[in-house]
């Protein structure tokens, strides 16, 4: 499974859920795939849209998918620590795992190593979490976890991508806006 | 009389949220204590959902805005994480702001930068000034000299605050106004006693 697998995945399951989406090409996967009011596209910042995601999650009651990654999770692994602490039922983290920083030329993470996600989320605090490795498990999991309420973490053992994404076509103002607009009506 | 407001916490919340005016004397003593000004200045104007990491110089604030009814308040495990999680309360309608120490706000530049400016969100931060008044850590130098230029060369507006926390007021209007990150530096003189 390639991270463009998994997020179809995911962009097919979703109904009205929030979606956040990683910097660089999982973003862009996500708006190439299925491009919504409801997604927020990062931008920059790498490493924060689980916090964005923990932010949305404790504000308002509707669903938060993140769609993260493990270079972006280990450069902020103490979000982790505080999302298990805060523990919102509504939030979803899906950490799509290649053991590479997958935008910047498939350079190796610790993800790829020693490092095992899903368990550094339990020892965090995380009461339920997945680990899944094809498309299909991808689906059940997060049917079941879209289903129920709690906070979920889904560890995605995906392959590195070989080929590249096209560019987001929104101005940052545009997707915080329509985000915004969408939450609210 | 004064007033320690830890170990009369609990006398203190119920004075800033009675509106009793049974011993005025004590009240006003209360309510002159800076921490006390700020966060009503904050509960004015609708801040409601922060983030914290301590600093010894405002750990009194960061108690009584931890146990304020009105605003969701959550400790972070760096500045930067806390930057996100206001971005996000800010997409979900919320007025979010930061109270940490100064050195974290260096932390947090890039994500103020690429997040907060790019996205045109509003944020307050209070940053504990440190390295500035009567510093006694050495470390806390370096960053703390050259934190207002940072600020500058990124055009992220800010003010420090010495003396009077009215002044507040004017970073939260323009808080208001900008959609941009506002920072605020609170000296330790502002803490000392008169």
């Amino acid at each position: 499974m390639y991270r463009s697998d998994a997020v179809r995945v995911v962009m097919e399951q979703i109904e009205d859920e929030l979606i956040v989406s990683n910097i660089g090409d999982p973003s862009k996967e996500v708006y190439h795939t299925r491009d919504r009011a409801r997604n927020f596209y990062m931008l920059g910042s790498f490493g924060l849209v689980s916090s964005i995601s923990l932010g949305l999650a404790l504000s308002q009651e509707e669903k938060v998918v993140c769609i993260d990654g493990d270079g972006s999770l280990l450069t902020n692994l103490g979000s982790l620590a505080t999302i298990a602490n805060q523990e919102p039922d509504n939030l979803i983290l899906i950490a799509l795992d290649n053991g590479c920083y997958g935008s910047t030329g498939n350079q190796k993470t610790y993800a790829s190593g020693l490092t095992d996600l899903e368990g550094v989320a339990k020892s965090c605090g995380f009461k339920r979490t997945h680990k899944v490795r094809d498309q299909f498990e991808l689906s059940n999991v997060l049917n079941t976890c879209l289903k129920n309420s709690g906070l979920c973490f889904i560890h995605v053992i995906i392959e590195p991508n070989i080929s590249k994404s096209n560019n987001i076509l929104l101005d940052p103002v545009t997707i915080k806006n329509r985000f915004m607009k969408s939450l609210h009506a | 009389m004064k007033v320690n407001t830890t170990a009369d916490e609990k006398q203190t919340i119920q004075l800033l949220h009675s509106g009793s005016h049974n011993d005025r004397c004590l009240r006003d003593q209360v309510f002159s204590q800076p921490e006390i000004r700020i966060l009503r200045i904050l509960r004015k104007f609708g801040y409601d959902f922060g983030v914290t990491l301590p600093c010894n110089k405002i750990k009194k604030l960061i108690d009584l805005v931890e146990k304020e009814p009105s605003m969701k308040v959550i400790p972070v495990t760096r500045e930067e994480e806390g930057v996100g999680i206001c971005a996000g309360a800010y997409l979900a309608g919320k007025k979010p702001f930061m109270l940490i120490q100064s050195s974290g706000l260096g932390n947090s530049l890039n994500a103020l930068a690429s997040l907060i400016k790019t996205f045109e969100i509003p944020l307050l931060v209070l940053a504990s000034y440190r390295g500035y008044y009567e510093e006694k850590i050495q470390a806390q130098i370096p960053l703390g000299n050259a934190l207002p230029r940072m600020l500058d060369a990124l055009e992220i507006p800010f003010m420090i605050l010495k003396k009077d926390c009215k002044e507040l007021e004017k970073a939260c209007e323009a808080n208001i106004d900008d959609q941009a990150p506002f920072a605020v530096f609170l000296s330790p003189e502002l803490f000392e006693d008169v």
